[in-house]
């Protein structure tokens, strides 16, 4: 995925998601990388279906609310995630779903996510980080 | 490294089926028999292990998620050298009595006997390092997972583990960077290299034939082992070869080699079982302390027999934490805020095995997995969600987020209404999928070649040479984590091979 409008429509999405997300421009800008990053070690099946629900989010957006996702301000596309999260046809609903944990997974394998929620970080990183203080003592 | 023209024995697979197996042909090495090894993942020593998800997450199939056609599960399967053995928590159960009895009674595996079982596994836990963990292990998930049950009368059992050395380092799933976690990638695997076999890592097999192996090795990853041969398509012929790339992935390699076997594909893929599992997470006033100690060391198999699940102490990185916790935006970044104070139980259901839930391939021969949770199953975890959540709050857990549940939060006030709340008309899988770490069956080992893919001797149907040493060969699901019924039965299969390769 690397088309600038996929982008938008993923971090946008992103931000309902987890919405301290949108005070966060450089955070949402390596979660898009980590996004891209998972998703180019998924299954080619994966990627086309989350592909396709992003464009199908477009599409549906337009349908419903007469204007694409990201345009519509948070509380519109909160709304409109959540309906798509009821959507009458399962695929949608698991599609939405699968994006929402991709994202989650996304963010929070981020160092810059780990602040928010006192984690410390792998030990085996924390252990480094003694021995290198160590070291400049 | 350069292949040889033909090998006495291939093995596919270097997981807890596969290592075994390697382990057991490793030690005739010397005595001349030949030894290949193709391991679809890559070499990654634990020098190279950060526990960053990001990065060590590769170490699973599809990131840790391959989903079922129906989107109501993801199952999360190792992708390395050491297969599952080099992610998973090291947790070891024999295979229950009732199971095995079953199996022999059932199916015809008659080699199960009391002796045979025993023997088996007290050499395989010796070399593999299985104890109780000491109580200063417990970290305080472990502790509250205790003192709930016994609040409740719940009788808890101490699980026992195959570790050496371990660092407690809190967080297991990735990975063990210190090495303590005794899987097949430190243990079986290394004995084997040092006695002569041979392992290409990064080796992907297309199909085997009764005569030979197609694989192609794919690029090495980053801070992984270089390849030990050229990327680009191979050929190796095998007097016998041995399929043990587990449940996902060795009933779609027979399917791949259909057109060069005898064995009636009805059976291939059929009866698989996945313990599908939720893992929960509630919240306490105080900070609790995860990342130190074990991640697991209680269980309760009290509602095994009567409700159809186990109850496991768990806990996980903060990305696959995020995604187990239903629900979205604020609410959800506030319980994750709480990261600190947040306790896990593991729900692990026992589903039977269904002629109708398999593992198939699509027309490019990739797996595909097709899974309906039945009635049972989704009673049986119902019940289980229940049982935690009062184990939750027994522990003194001041709120929860659970599937299958009314309201978006759980609080002690609700304590009386668990029932209520939670029940199967609130049960989504499309919104909450389950998960499964534990997939079984799919080339089931039994007397009667109508209804199974493998003889009792571990041997493909109507073929003398091609043996199944994986859970694949489990007839239903084996009810506790599965490893060391793998290297039970990879053992058992192992040694047949060599009986037939060199006479006994």
């Amino acid at each position: 995925m690397k088309s600038e409008k996929q982008k938008i429509a993923l971090l946008s999405l992103a931000e309902v998601i987890i919405p301290s997300l949108q005070t966060r421009p450089m955070v949402k800008e390596k979660l898009w990388e980590n996004f891209c990053y998972f998703l180019g070690d998924m299954d080619t099946n994966s990627q086309k279906k989350i592909q396709l629900l992003l464009f199908a989010l477009k599409i549906l957006s337009v349908l419903r609310y007469g204007r694409s996702y990201p345009k519509m301000n948070f509380s519109q596309r909160e709304r409109f995630f959540l309906w798509l999260l009821h959507f009458p046809i399962a695929l949608i609903v698991a599609g939405a779903t699968g994006l929402k944990s991709l994202i989650y997974v996304s963010y929070y394998s981020l160092d810059e996510s780990w602040e928010n929620i006192d984690y410390q970080g792998p030990l085996v990183q924390r252990e480094l980080q003694k021995e290198l203080q160590r070291e400049t003592k | 490294m350069k292949l040889k023209d033909c090998y006495d024995v291939v093995v596919i697979g270097s997981g807890a089926g596969g290592g075994t197996a390697a382990e057991i042909f490793s030690r005739y090495v010397e005595k001349g028999l030949s030894v290949l090894v193709l391991e679809g993942g890559p070499f990654w020593k634990k020098e190279n292990f950060n526990q960053k998800e990001r990065d060590m997450s590769r170490i699973y199939f599809n990131r840790g998620a391959i989903f079922s056609k129906r989107l109501n599960i993801a199952v999360a399967a190792g992708r390395v050298v050491g297969g599952s053995t080099a992610v998973y928590t090291g947790v070891s159960f024999r295979p229950p009595e009732e199971v095995w009895q079953k199996w022999k009674k059932d199916y015809g595996l008659d080699f199960f006997n009391a002796d045979f079982v025993q023997d088996t596994l007290d050499e395989i836990e010796e070399m593999i390092h299985v104890a109780e963990p000491p109580p200063s292990w417990d970290n305080d998930n472990n502790r509250l997972f205790r003192e709930g049950c016994e609040k409740l009368d719940i009788p808890v059992k101490r699980l026992r583990l195959n570790l050496k050395g371990c660092q407690q380092q809190g967080l297991c799933n990735l990975g063990c960077t210190s090495g303590g976690k005794q899987g097949t990638l430190e243990v079986q695997i290394p004995l084997a290299l040092s006695r002569g076999i041979e392992l290409v890592h990064n080796a992907w097999v297309d199909h085997i034939t009764p005569e030979e192996v197609v694989f192609s090795v794919k690029p090495a990853w980053p801070f992984t082992e270089a390849n030990v041969l050229p990327e680009g398509n191979y050929k190796v012929k095998a007097k016998n070869i041995v399929l043990a790339a587990g449940s996902l992935h060795t009933p779609p390699l027979l399917l791949r080699s259909q057109k060069y076997l005898r064995t009636s594909p009805k059976n291939i893929g059929r009866y698989l079982t996945l313990h599908p599992a939720f893992n929960v997470n509630a919240i306490y006033p105080q900070v609790i302390k995860n990342d130190r100690g074990f991640p697991k060391t209680y269980y309760s198999d009290a509602f095994s027999d009567s409700e159809g699940y186990y109850l496991e102490t768990s806990f996980y990185f903060p990305g696959v934490t995020a995604k187990n916790i239903p629900h979205m935006g604020k609410s959800h970044e506030e319980m994750m805020k709480k990261y600190r104070q947040m306790m896990s139980i593991l729900l692990l259901s026992h589903d039977p095995a269904r002629f109708y839930n398999r593992v198939k391939i699509d027309r490019r021969g990739n797996t595909v997995l097709d899974y309906r949770v039945d009635e049972e199953v989704q009673n049986s975890l119902i019940q289980g969600l229940r049982r935690a959540a009062a184990v939750f709050l027994a522990a003194g857990c001041e709120e929860m987020v659970f599937p299958a549940c009314q309201k978006e939060k759980i609080t002690p006030a609700d304590a009386k209404n668990l029932d209520k709340l939670i029940s199967k008309r609130y049960l989504n899988l499309i919104k909450t999928p389950l998960s499964s770490a534990h997939p079984q069956g799919g080339a089931r080992m039994g007397a009667d070649p109508k209804k199974s893919v493998v003889s009792p001797e571990g041997k493909l149907h109507n073929h003398d040479n091609i043996f199944i040493a994986d859970a694949s060969l489990f007839p239903t699901s084996v009810k506790v984590n599965p490893y060391e019924t793998v290297m039970l039965l990879s053992h058992y299969v192992a040694k047949q091979v060599v009986k037939r390769a060199w006479g006994g």
